[in-house]
């Protein structure tokens, strides 16, 4: 039988979820991977928001209905010429003022290495499990709901956003690539033919998965050591009690309630 | 910004010069300002008595060379009205201009005169207004476009006429012309005031300082 045992129903629950959030912050990562003919350089941070709490023995929190409010940044880098066949020019005959033909004669126009920045912000909604995980970090109780599993994120309308916005960034700096106005328009059709929703949604996963799966939100945080009875006075001084161990587990007694079981030591 | 000048010459730039008189001319290849270090030694264009049945274009082709510029040939044998073009090898070709002696006269490719030519082939659209430096007069504006888009990447689209701006260094006004990328533009000089103009496009020229009032 434990010392201290302290009871929260999915009502408390649900009222601890948006500080634990809070808490938790902003999230970030970086990281650099291929796709396709493209070298990436990706940035992602995001935070979370909102999420029903449904409580399952002996100790998963279910949070459906989470928003994780995203920002992403990427740099894309390729060879031009593997998205577009380098240019021949075929020469020409010039005739000056009647009396001399000048002849410029045929050559290839080999396309450059360009980088095309991307910035996309957006929400996904998602639900997952979490289990509970206590542990004790000097000098703090903390009892946790890390994530069970990687949810499935559902990407696909992001991922056509993104397909735009590479387009649309892609059309800006290939503009100021000479000679890429001739060919303008199929370049930046091969650019977002080349990564296609699938790339495109791919790449959303790498990014914003890492940080969605490794949320661990922060439901309780004890001292170890704290004052049960604060001081009274000069000659009646506070009582102390040490934690000697903390648990907790999701139980269903008529409804279910999450409990941490607590033991203490003098 | 396309890089229009006459006083260094890139990949998409390309000088021509006619010989009229027969005998013998030497010429360097480098920066502007390394011509006098070269101090005589450099390249040689024969031009012989006799003209040829048609004036033939000789090509030459500046290459970087153990650190120098140099022509893909050291010897031309001309005949009178030949012409000879220089162009860059690669687009990693430093920027050059090329400088002559010979037949009792002196020349640059900075300078054009009424031998010379200047071909730039325009890689991106926008206005060109391009001034002699010497006179500070603007000689062309140009006004180039992007040709209809295309998803066509086979070239097929590609603009194979020139077009030929007459520098003329006597008239008011500048030439005008409208251009499509891809498109060529030589530059030839028709009446020539002094010894020689020298095209900048404008956005190159350090920004002239207002004029200064009061006291």
């Amino acid at each position: 039988m434990s010392d201290i045992i302290a009871v929260m129903d999915e009502t408390a629950v649900n009222q601890v979820l948006p500080v634990a959030e809070a808490t938790l912050g902003i999230v970030s990562g970086t990281g650099s991977s291929s796709l396709g003919p493209f070298q990436v350089q990706h940035s992602a941070s995001g935070w979370f928001s909102g999420g029903v709490v449904s409580l399952f023995p002996s100790a998963t929190v279910r949070i459906a209905e989470c928003t994780f409010h995203y920002s992403t940044h990427l740099d894309l880098q390729f060879d031009l010429s593997n998205i577009i066949p380098n240019v021949y020019f075929p020469g020409i005959k010039i005739k000056i003022f009647k009396h001399w033909v000048v002849i410029i004669p045929a050559f290839t126009i080999n396309w450059p290495t360009v980088s095309i920045p991307v910035s996309h912000s957006g929400t996904i909604v998602f639900t997952a499990n979490f289990r509970l995980q206590t542990v004790f970090v000097n000098p703090d109780w903390r009892v946790n709901a890390v994530i069970q599993s990687v949810p499935q994120l559902q990407l696909t309308p992001a991922a056509s956003l993104l397909i735009g916005l590479i387009g649309v960034a892609a059309g800006v700096v290939l503009a100021a690539v000479p000679f890429i106005g001739l060919y303008l328009a199929g370049a930046v059709i091969g650019i977002t033919a080349a990564i296609g929703i699938a790339g495109a949604t791919g790449l959303l996963g790498l990014m914003l998965t890492p940080l969605v799966s490794g949320a661990v939100f922060p439901l309780y945080n004890q001292p170890k050591h704290f004052p049960l009875i604060p001081a009274a006075g000069p000659f009646d001084p506070a009582v102390y009690i040490n934690l000697a161990s903390v648990a907790a587990i999701v139980i269903n007694s008529g409804e279910p309630e999450l409990k941490l079981l607590t033991d203490v030591t003098p | 910004m396309d890089t229009i000048e006459t006083r260094a010459y890139g990949y998409f730039d390309f000088y021509c010069r006619s010989f009229i008189a027969p005998g013998r001319v030497s010429y360097t290849l480098g920066a502007p300002q390394s011509h006098a270090a070269a101090n005589g030694a450099g390249f040689t264009i024969v031009v012989g008595d006799r003209p040829g049945p048609e004036p033939v274009q000789h090509d030459v082709t500046v290459c970087l060379r153990d650190g120098t510029l140099q022509p893909d040939r050291a010897e031309i044998n001309a005949a009178p009205g030949d012409h000879v073009l220089w162009h860059a090898e690669s687009p990693d070709t430093p920027r050059y201009s090329v400088c002559g002696a010979g037949q009792g006269t002196a020349w640059s490719s900075s300078r054009l005169d009424e031998h010379s030519v200047y071909v730039h082939i325009f890689g991106l659209a926008g206005e060109y207004r391009l001034v002699d430096v010497a006179s500070g007069r603007v000689m062309a504006e140009l006004d180039v476009v992007n040709p209809p888009t295309t998803s066509d990447p086979c070239g097929s689209a590609w603009p194979v006429d020139a077009a030929v701006v007459a520098l003329d260094d006597v008239a008011d006004r500048p030439q005008r012309a409208k251009l499509v990328v891809g498109q060529a533009a030589a530059f030839a000089v028709e009446r020539l005031r002094d010894s020689g103009i020298t095209l900048v496009d404008e956005r190159l020229l350090p920004q002239a300082t207002e004029p200064r009032t009061g006291c």
